[in-house]
C-alpha cells in the first residue's frame, strides 16, 4: 500500500496540530480509520484508546506547584510524561497502520537466543541469580505462546541444570543456590525460582526424575530451620527477612505439599501488620507500600487461607484496592510501584497480577485499565528495532526480568480470571484460578497470577508430586 | 595458579600458593548442541578469585587472605549472597574478644560497608549486612559504636537517592534497636527531607512509622493527642500547598485509619478541594475522601454523584473503579 505521501503528511501535521491545540481528535482519527480498512479491530481501538488517554488525563502535576515547589520528584516524572507522550504522538502521527502490536517472534528469539547461547562476561552479575535467569527466560517463552514448543532435549537439559544448583547444607537440610558451583548456600528466592523452572516443564515423561532428585524432607527442615518466632523466614543463612521471602516460602511449601503447622505459625499474622497505612504492603513491618510486595504479601495469604472471602478478616482490602488502582498513571498507561515514583513495565505484573485477583476476591468484572496499560506496554516496552526483549521504560535497556514480568502483564491485559470451586475445596484457593482469553486472536498464554507460571502448572506439578 | 599468567591477587600482599583451586566449569561458546541455559563466559579474573574461594569455605578458613577474596569478589558481583555470608562467618571470628584488635576489624567494616554501599545503591544484601556488623559490635564493643556515623551515611545516601527503599527501611530498623522515636534530629532530618520534595511518600512513610509506629507495634498504648493534631495540621498544611500530592492525602487518611478517627470531622477542610475546581489541579484524593463522607452521612445518592463525576470527568484511566465504588454503595 502506498499511500499519496503529500495527503498522508497533511493528515499528520493536522492530527499534530489538533493535538497540540487540545481539540478533541474525533475527526482525524475516523479518517485513519476509513483510510485503513483493511486493519483489524484491535488495532484501531488501540489507535482511538491512545488518542483517548492523551485528551483526557492531565500531567500528574499542575502548573502552579512545578513551578512553586519544585523537586526531584517533579523532574523526573515531567521527564518521563514528556518521553512516553512523545512516543503516544510519533505513533498516532503515523496513524492507525502503525500502532504497535506485540511483536512475538522477536521477543521469542530474544528469549531462545539466551536459553541457547552462554552470556557474555558482562552478564557477571548473573552470577547469584541462575535459577531466576532460567525462570524468567522458560516463563517469558511460555507467555509468549511457547509452552507447548519446549523439546525434550531442552526439558532434559532444564532439569540438569537445576539440580546443578541443588546444595546439602547439612546432611540433614537442603535447597537451591543461585550461584554456579559447590559450597554455595541454598536460598529461598533460588529455590522458588529453581521450583518454578521445574513447575513449567514436569511432564508425564520426566515427572519421575524430577521427583527422584527432589529432597523434599531436606527442603522442609532447611525452611524449618529459616523460620523465625514472629513468623517470617529468613532468605537464607545470615540473611534478611521480608515479605518476598515469606512469598517464596509459602510458594515451595504448598507445591511440595509440606504444609504443617510449624512452618505456617504466625505467618498470616506476620504478613497482615505488613499492609501499610497507604493500604499495600511494605516488605517488612511499617515499610513503605510497594508493589512488589504488595504481590508477594496477598499472595502469601492466598497461599494460605482456604477461601477468597476470608481476606476481609484479615486485611484492608479496600485500602489495599484503593492503593492499587493508584498506581496507574492516567497519561502514561503503565504502574508504578510506590506513591509518587515512576511508572515501570515490571509492575504490570506485581501491581497487575493484583488486579484479576482483587477482581475474584471482589466479583468485579474490571478494577484497573487492562487497555490503558497494554497501551504503555506495547508503545514503551518494546524496542522498536529488530531486537526483542521487554524494559522498564523507553529509555531502559531491555534484561531478562523485565521480559519475563511485563510479557506476563501483557497476558493480564487480554485476560481475565476466576475461581475453580471444586478444585478450590480439594486442592486449597491458590491453585484453582483458571483463566480465558479477552480476545481469541491473542498470541500470548495464559498466566497464573498467584505462581506466575502458566495456568494450570501449578496444580499439575502438585498433583505429578503425589503420583508414584 | 600457572606462573606465566598474572594473577589479580599478586599485588594482594597474602600468600594463597597453599590453596588447590576448585576450579569452574568450563564453557565452550562453540557448543551449539546443549542450551547454555545461561551459563556465563566468565572472565580469568573471576575464574581465579571464585577457584580460590571455595577451598577456603569448603575449609571453613577465616582469615585476612579470605577476607581479602570476599572484597575482590563482591566489588565484581554486589548481590553475591554466599560470599556475603561466609564474610560475616570471617568477621565473627577476626573480631572475637581474645583477639587484640577486634573491635577496629569490625569499625573498619563498617568503612568498608559504606564504600560498598556508595557504589552498589540498589543493593539487596548490604545494608543487612551493615546491621549484622553493627549488632556484632555492640555485642562485643558497645563503646566502640558511633551512632553518629550512621547519621552520617545515611544522610548522604538519602542525598544521593531520597527514596532509596533499603536505606529508608535500614534507618527504620536502626530507629526501632535505638528507640530515636522522639530524636529532634531524626525528626527534623525527615521532616526536611520532606520540605525539599513534599512527594517524597518514602519520607512521609518514614515520618508515619516516627508519630505513629510505637503505637503500631504495640510500644504504646496510645497516642498523644497533641502529636494527633500536629500530625493532622502538618497534613493539611501539606495538602493546602499541593491539593493534587497522594503522599500527603494518604498520610492524613492513615492517621484517620490506624486511630479509627471519624473523618466525617474532615469534610469543611476536604470540601475547600472539591467546591474549587482548578484546571489542571483537581484533587482525586479530596473528591474520594468526600464520596466516603458521604456514605458514612449515610448520603448515598451525594456519594454516587461525586463516583460519576470522578468516573465520567475528573479521573477516567480509573473509571472502572470508581464504578466499582459505585455498585459497592447499593450494597452497604
Ligand atoms: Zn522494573
Amino acid at each position: 500500500m502506498a499511500p499519496d505521501t503529500t495527503d498522508d503528511d497533511r493528515d499528520k501535521k493536522i492530527a499534530k496540530l489538533q493535538f497540540l491545540i487540545g481539540l478533541t481528535n474525533l475527526q482525524t482519527s475516523q479518517q485513519s480509520k476509513s483510510k485503513s480498512k483493511s486493519k483489524s479491530k484491535p488495532k484501531l481501538d488501540r489507535f482511538d484508546s491512545i488518542l483517548e488517554m492523551l485528551e483526557t488525563s492531565k500531567p500528574q502535576i499542575p502548573q502552579v506547584e512545578q513551578e512553586t515547589y519544585p523537586s526531584r520528584t517533579i523532574n523526573a516524572q515531567l521527564q518521563v510524561e514528556k518521553n512516553v507522550i512523545g512516543i503516544y504522538e510519533n505513533f498516532l502521527e503515523k496513524g492507525s497502520n502503525n500502532i504497535p502490536e506485540i511483536e512475538t517472534l522477536k521477543h521469542v528469539q530474544y528469549v531462545r537466543f539466551y536459553l541457547q547461547n552462554p552470556l557474555p562476561v558482562e552478564m557477571l552479575g548473573y552470577d547469584s541469580l541462575h535459577t531466576w535467569t532460567i525462570y524468567w527466560l522458560l516463563n517469558a517463552r511460555c507467555t509468549l505462546g511457547g509452552y507447548d514448543k519446549i523439546s525434550k532435549v531442552e526439558k532434559d537439559a532444564i532439569i540438569d541444570k537445576v539440580f546443578s544448583f541443588w546444595m546439602d547444607e547439612t546432611d540433614a537440610i537442603g535447597g537451591f543456590s543461585g550461584s554456579d558451583g559447590e559450597y554455595q548456600l541454598p536460598h529461598i528466592a533460588s529455590s522458588y525460582a529453581a521450583l518454578l523452572s521445574l513447575v513449567i516443564i514436569i511432564d508425564d515423561d520426566n515427572y519421575k526424575r524430577i521427583k527422584k532428585n527432589l529432597d523434599v524432607e531436606k527442603i522442609h527442615q532447611w525452611l524449618l530451620s529459616l523460620k523465625q518466632p514472629d513468623g517470617s523466614f529468613f532468605m537464607h543463612t545470615n540473611g534478611e527477612t521480608d515479605v518476598r521471602a515469606m512469598y517464596c516460602a509459602l510458594v515451595i511449601i504448598n507445591l511440595l505439599g509440606i504444609k504443617d503447622e510449624k512452618l505456617t505459625e504466625n505467618c498470616i499474622e506476620w504478613l497482615v501488620s505488613c499492609q501499610n497505612y497507604e493500604g499495600g504492603f511494605g516488605g517488612d513491618l511499617m515499610d513503605e507500600a510497594h508493589g512488589g510486595y504488595a504481590f508477594c504479601g496477598l499472595n502469601a495469604l492466598l497461599l494460605l487461607i482456604d477461601t477468597p472471602k476470608q481476606l476481609y478478616d484479615l486485611i484492608d482490602v479496600d485500602s489495599l484496592i484503593s492503593w492499587m488502582v493508584k498506581r496507574q498513571y492516567g497519561m502514561e498507561g503503565g504502574f508504578s510501584g510506590r506513591t509518587n515514583k515512576l511508572v515501570d513495565g515490571c509492575y504490570s505484573t506485581w501491581v497487575g497480577a493484583l488486579s484479576p485477583l482483587l477482581e475474584v476476591v471482589t466479583g468485579t468484572e474490571e478494577l484497573i485499565n487492562r487497555e490503558k496499560l497494554q497501551n504503555y506496554i506495547l508503545c514503551c516496552c518494546q524496542d522498536p528495532g529488530k531486537f526483542g526483549g521487554f524494559k522498564d521504560k523507553p529509555t531502559m535497556r531491555c534484561d531478562f526480568y523485565h521480559t519475563n514480568y511485563v510479557s506476563c502483564g501483557l497476558s493480564f491485559c487480554n485476560s481475565f480470571h476466576f475461581i475453580d470451586e471444586d478444585i478450590m475445596k480439594e486442592d486449597g484457593l491458590a491453585f484453582s484460578f483458571k483463566a480465558a482469553k479477552l480476545d481469541d486472536d491473542c498470541p500470548l498464554g495464559l498466566v497464573d497470577p498467584v505462581f506466575t507460571v502458566p495456568i494450570g502448572a501449578p496444580l499439575r506439578f502438585k498433583k505429578y508430586m503425589k503420583r508414584e | 595458579m600457572p606462573n606465566e599468567k598474572s594473577s589479580v591477587l599478586q599485588d594482594s600482599g597474602f600468600d594463597y600458593s597453599d590453596i588447590t583451586p576448585i576450579p569452574l566449569k568450563t564453557i565452550d561458546p562453540n557448543d551449539l548442541k546443549t542450551p547454555a541455559l545461561c551459563d556465563i563466559l566468565y572472565s580469568d579474573d573471576y575464574r581465579e578469585l571464585i577457584s580460590l574461594l571455595r577451598p577456603l569455605m569448603k575449609a571453613n578458613e577465616h582469615s585476612q587472605r579470605a577476607l581479602y577474596l570476599t572484597d575482590m569478589i563482591i566489588e565484581r558481583i554486589a548481590g553475591h549472597y554466599t560470599v556475603w555470608s561466609y564474610r560475616y562467618n570471617i568477621l565473627e571470628t577476626l573480631s572475637s574478644k581474645d583477639k587484640s584488635n577486634g573491635s577496629s576489624e569490625l569499625t573498619n567494616e563498617l568503612a568498608w560497608c559504606e564504600e560498598v554501599a556508595l557504589q552498589n545503591p540498589k543493593n539487596y544484601q548490604i545494608w543487612h549486612y551493615r546491621g549484622l556488623i553493627i549488632d556484632l559490635l555492640l555485642d562485643r564493643y558497645p563503646d566502640q559504636f558511633d551512632i553518629e556515623g550512621e547519621y552520617k551515611i545515611l544522610k548522604h545516601m538519602l542525598n544521593e537517592d531520597n527514596k532509596n527503599y533499603h536505606v529508608w527501611s535500614y534507618r527504620r530498623l536502626f530507629v526501632e534497636k535505638f528507640d530515636l522515636f522522639d530524636k529532634k534530629e531524626e525528626l527534623q532530618f525527615v521532616r526536611d527531607k520532606i520540605n525539599e520534595d513534599m512527594r517524597n511518600n518514602s519520607a512521609w512513610n518514614h515520618l508515619f512509622f516516627l508519630k505513629f509506629g510505637r503505637y503500631k507495634l504495640k510500644l504504646q498504648k496510645t497516642v498523644d493527642d497533641s502529636v494527633v493534631s500536629d500530625e493532622i495540621s502538618f497534613a493539611k498544611e501539606l495538602i493546602s500547598k499541593a491539593p493534587t500530592n497522594p503522599s500527603s492525602w494518604n498520610y492524613l487518611n492513615g492517621i484517620y485509619k490506624i486511630l479509627k478517627k471519624n473523618i466525617i470531622e474532615l469534610k469543611s477542610f476536604v470540601t475547600q478541594f472539591t467546591n474549587l475546581v482548578y484546571e489542571d489541579s483537581v484533587s482525586v484524593y479530596a473528591f474520594e475522601l468526600l464520596a466516603e463522607i458521604h456514605v458514612l452521612e449515610k448520603d448515598l445518592e451525594e456519594s454516587k454523584k461525586v463516583y460519576e463525576l470522578l468516573a465520567k470527568t475528573l479521573d477516567p484511566v480509573r473509571v472502572n473503579y470508581w464504578e466499582y465504588k459505585k455498585a459497592q454503595l447499593t450494597v452497604v
